[in-house]
């Protein structure tokens, strides 16, 4: 039967109903109760109203679901402030049963290939087999999401009713009024920071009933969308039938739940674990929250637990009852001449800090709790659900001991809402705060659901992270830039290029610079090869570079009348924004020709004054067209009078010396070639590189660089000005890629800064994912883009100030520890080729989300492609025939000395 | 921020040394006895059922119990106690067993769930 939630426009609310229901269940408890008892195997749990269970003893429990929290990379500040958040919260519940319970909601493999599938436009051919591919190795990973629920025990419902029904209807009501005011303080209170929990849906209720009574099994795939939020037996019944729940025999380690899933026979060995004694280390300096951590486990597992928050006097009492126990044992040994135990002592002392504390600690925070916590873990057989167990024990080694105890089948039960507690061992005393420092909300979360299969979470644990690099400007309306930081041979090829080819077959265009070559060889692979390119620029065609041409003017199309609704008048509008862009293009012609220019004089030069002076009149006088030439420049120059006009005359001949050299030649055009955008315009992938190109290195002070160096930096980021053009030869709307790499250079001129930022401005307008590679945060930040960054991706970063930069951009606290771990990020492999397959970066998603992620690469020829650490093997001296003491003729020549 | 539990104070081993100025020889809860006790009434209580009346039977019941309880207190912990041992033997002997032809019906009912008024 198929539930429905009622759509009747007259229908009564959900409040008025509920409200009739706990009317109802108070007056006619009696006669629903001998149905039930003749019922041996029923549950406890008899009605479900909206977040509510009721149970047949008239227990009343409100449930509630935690939204995520964020752990990693906070602050030890913001850590602890959260934890004493957390325990404020749970603090005022004194004096009530809460149950945690902890289940997962999966994410089917097909359905994330699906909508993958169905967002991408105009894939390559090769597609439908990579999301086959791309499937299998997502499978391999746990693609769920965590639901933490709470349970608070309101009330119980008296069943004065029962007797007299007519003649206390006001005391009815009165219990209603006060079981709805306590809902109403349990629901304030789990509202609160620290708990951030709303009350279940009915769809949660639906989620929490199906996991937990198929305990383990796998999950429904056909879950219902619109559950209705007033449980009637038949939907309960849908639930438990052909679900069988056994115990092999007395003392069996384990139970055996059977059921049905997707009309297959399913069965699954589980075995309640429970936590015993704990040494739990400090939270958060040493360690992660202990709850937390089971999400670590590399199989999925079920929590509950079932936790008294007490009022301190009582903890008191009991605390002061075990006071005197151990002063009685030191009587009785002292008494009888006995050795007094050293622990009697400890106890003691310990025994008197905690009574202190109950009655004198932080108000709030001074009361204890009483809980019992189990883990259902389940397997397919007996000797995989051994080793699952194993790994639990593994997982908490000496912090936590765990114990599977007999009791099984009664143990699972727990997990079951309504259920009683099935026994008292294994208990588990401690201050709210300790309670505080599980938080089971805790979420490593990061990515989207949509995009294509990055790798995994490697930190609090493994996930797997995808990433939609259209979905911040399509859905979020952020911008798209991503820069990618990270020393030499952190990976930053690596990630790129992964992503480049990813999303290269979901048919997104891109256009990548690659200054020092190794990405072109993508180019190659079979898939890619019919639809991309790769152009060498430094074998181009003389004035390529030319950097009048390189900066585009603006479409007219793109400025259409909608963009400007606010405007009265917005066809004027929509003009006066195009000129204003028109001007600007020629503004940035204008600096970009000065920035080369000065940037091909020798450093000592470049550097006066009056080169500077010079130059930049000779640029406002020269025409700042798309069809300029810095010829024209060089002409003004030598126009240039009076006081300068020698030393006007002496930098002309300086470049026109550098004109005439080769690299000179890509800037400086014989003729104009015209519009060359042809040659990118249809292709799939334009790699462009400059091979070849010696930039100088990083440390070197410019006075010092060679002049092949000079000549290369303006090259550089007159490429990366070309490379960036291609955003505006596509459609406005369409999804397009940019990938820069190598931009540290690019930001120590104003105009390679400028074109960081204008490919930043322009992502989201322009539908763009720009990614920028940098070795360095700071360079990020001296391009004044921060604005416009959208997500991060930060590789293995070495040097403090280096260190300090990257995590600000990451938004992460400097000084908080994570400096040690930028450095040790990718070197856990010693296998190179492990190291090479797998990389590891800090990433944050823009959404919020930041994690420590695991970029992994499985295709053989990709990962070769990006491979830029040197191998000898691959060298032409590796062959045979390079060898000159395997040639041929050296061997005939060595036989003919024998 | 320490984690703290408070485990260590509720696990103090309550040992009976003996009456005052008379040590045992041995070191026993104050549980063993009470478990004892009520193993020597239970062992009592059978041996009159069965007529097994004398000096020998009583010995041999008062061993069998000594090592009955030895037994029990074995399983008997701080985290365990005599109370949970009992109320896990109940649940052990309660549990639902595996039919021996796949089921086919409901084990698990929640027939117990009453319909909610307007459905």
């Amino acid at each position: 039967m198929k539930r429905t939630a009622p759509t009747a426009p007259t229908a009564p609310t959900t409040e008025d109903r509920k409200r009739r229901t706990l009317i109802q269940r108070l007056t006619t408890r009696q006669d629903a109760t001998a149905e039930v008892r003749s019922e041996p195997t029923g549950l406890l749990l008899s009605d479900i109203i909206g977040n509510l269970t009721i149970t047949r003893s008239g227990h009343v429990t409100a449930w509630y679901v935690a939204s995520p929290q964020r752990w990693s990379f906070r602050t030890i500040a913001d850590r602890n402030a959260l934890i004493t958040a957390h325990a404020s919260r749970l603090s005022e519940l004194t004096g009530r049963r809460l149950h945690i319970r902890v289940t997962h909601r999966p994410y089917p493999v097909a359905r994330w290939a699906q909508e993958l599938d169905n967002s991408v436009i105009n894939p390559l051919p090769s597609w439908r087999q990579y999301l086959a591919e791309e499937q299998v190795k997502v499978a391999r990973l746990p693609l769920d999401d965590k639901i933490v629920y709470y349970g608070v025990r309101v009330g119980k419902l008296t069943q004065l009713g029962r007797t007299a029904r007519k003649l206390i209807g006001t005391a009815i009501e009165r219990e209603i009024a006060g079981l709805q005011r306590d809902i109403g303080d349990v629901d304030r209170i789990m509202a609160g920071h620290g708990m951030d929990a709303t009350p279940a849906t009915a769809s949660d209720m639906d989620w929490l009933m199906t996991r937990s009574l198929g305990l383990c099994l796998p999950a429904p795939l056909d879950l219902r969308q619109q559950p209705t939020d007033m449980w009637e037996p038949t939907d309960l019944a849908e639930w438990t039938s052909g679900i069988e729940w056994a115990a092999p025999s007395p003392y069996a380690p384990h139970i055996v739940v059977s059921g049905e899933r997707e009309g297959q026979p399913v069965s699954r060995y589980v075995s309640v674990l429970t936590l015993g004694r704990m040494e739990l280390p400090p939270i958060p300096e040493v360690s992660g929250p202990w709850l937390q951590r089971l999400d670590q486990l590399p199989f999925p597992y079920e929590l509950a637990a079932t936790i008294d928050v007490r009022v301190s006097a009582e903890a008191g009492d009991e605390i002061r009852g075990q006071l005197a126990q151990i002063r009685h044992q030191v009587r009785h040994h002292q008494e009888h001449g006995v050795e007094v135990p050293i622990s009697l002592a400890r106890q003691s002392a310990q025994g008197q800090v905690i009574e202190d504390e109950t009655r004198s600690g932080p108000s709030g925070l001074n009361t204890r709790i009483r809980g019992w916590f189990r883990v259902a873990i389940a397997a397919t057989d007996e000797e995989r659900l051994r080793d699952r167990i194993k790994k639990v024990s593994d997982l908490y080694g000496e912090h936590i001991t765990v114990v599977r105890p007999a009791g099984q089948y009664a143990l699972a039960r727990e997990f079951i809402p309504g259920e009683p507690l099935s026994t008292e061992a294994y208990k588990r005393r401690m201050p709210i705060t300790t309670l505080a420092g599980s938080l089971p909300a805790v979420s490593a979360a990061v990515g989207d659901r949509r995009g294509f299969n990055l790798g995994f979470t490697s930190g609090t644990s493994r996930r797997p992270v995808m990433w939609h690099p259209w979905h911040a400007q399509e859905v979020r309306e952020s911008s798209g830039l991503t820069p990618i930081v990270g020393t030499l041979g952190s990976g930053k090829t690596a990630l790129g290029g992964d992503t480049v080819y990813n999303t290269s077959l979901m048919g997104v265009p891109w256009v990548v610079l690659d200054p020092s070559g190794p990405v072109g060889r993508i180019c190659e692979l079979p898939e890619l090869r019919p639809y991309s390119k790769a152009i060498d620029l430094m074998n181009a065609e003389p004035g390529t570079l030319n950097p009048f041409r390189i900066v585009p003017d603006p479409e007219r199309s793109h400025y259409t009348t909608d963009q400007f609704w606010q405007e009265a008048d917005r066809e004027a509008a929509a003009e006066a924004a195009y000129r204003r862009e028109l001007q600007r293009a020629a503004g940035h012609r204008r600096t970009l020709a000065v920035d080369v220019l000065l940037g091909l004089l020798p450093a000592q030069i470049a550097a006066t004054p009056e080169t500077y002076m010079v130059v930049l009149k000779a640029a406002e006088r020269a025409a700042a067209t798309a069809h300029a030439s810095p010829r024209d420049i060089i002409a003004e120059l030598r126009r240039i009078e009076g006081s300068y006009e020698e030393h006007a005359r002496n930098i002309a001949d300086l470049l026109d010396s550098a004109a005439a050299l080769p690299q000179g030649q890509l800037i400086f055009p014989a003729v104009d070639a015209g519009d060359d955008q042809y040659q990118t315009r249809h292709w799939r992938l334009v790699v462009m590189s400059l091979k070849g190109l010696s930039l100088p290195n990083a440390e070197t002070a410019r006075e010092d660089w060679s002049m092949e160096e000079r000549y290369s930096v303006p090259l550089l980021y007159l490429a990366g000005w070309y490379a960036q053009r291609s955003i505006y030869a596509r459609d406005l709307h369409e999804r397009k890629g940019l990938w820069l790499d190598e931009c540290h250079e690019m930001q120590r001129v104003s105009s390679g800064r400028e074109l960081m930022r204008k490919s930043g401005r322009d992502s989201r307008k322009h539908n763009a994912r720009v990614l920028l590679s940098t070795q360095d945060g700071e360079d990020v930040y001296a391009s004044g883009i921060t604005n416009w960054v959208d997500s991060v991706f930060v590789g293995r970063t070495t040097g403090q100030a280096a260190q300090r930069s990257a995590l600000k951009l990451l938004g992460v606290e400097p000084d908080n520890g994570y400096e040690a771990m930028l450095a040790e990020l990718s070197a856990q492999a010693h296998d190179a080729k492990d190291r090479r397959r797998n990389r590891e970066f800090i990433y944050a998603d823009g959404a919020g989300g930041i994690e420590r992620i695991t970029v992994t690469i499985n295709r053989p020829a990709l990962l070769n492609a990006l491979d830029s650490t040197a191998d000898p093997h691959k060298s032409h001296s590796a062959s045979g025939e390079a060898n000159p003491w395997t040639n041929s003729t050296v061997q005939s020549l060595v036989k003919g000395a024998r | 921020m320490r984690m703290p539990t408070d485990d260590a104070v509720y696990e103090v081993d309550d040992v009976f040394l003996g009456p005052p100025r008379g040590t045992l020889p041995w070191r026993a809860r104050y549980q063993a006895y009470a478990v004892g006790g009520v193993l020597l009434l239970l062992m009592l209580i059978t041996e009159k059922k069965l007529g097994i009346i004398g000096f020998w039977p009583a010995v041999y019941g008062l061993i069998a119990v000594i090592g009955t309880t030895r037994y029990v207190m074995r399983h008997v912990t701080h985290e365990h106690t005599v109370k949970a041992l009992i109320q896990t033997f109940w649940h052990e002997v309660r549990a639902h067993r595996p039919a021996a032809r796949p089921a086919t019906t409901t084990q698990m009912s929640l027939t117990s769930v009453r319909r909610t008024p307007g459905h």
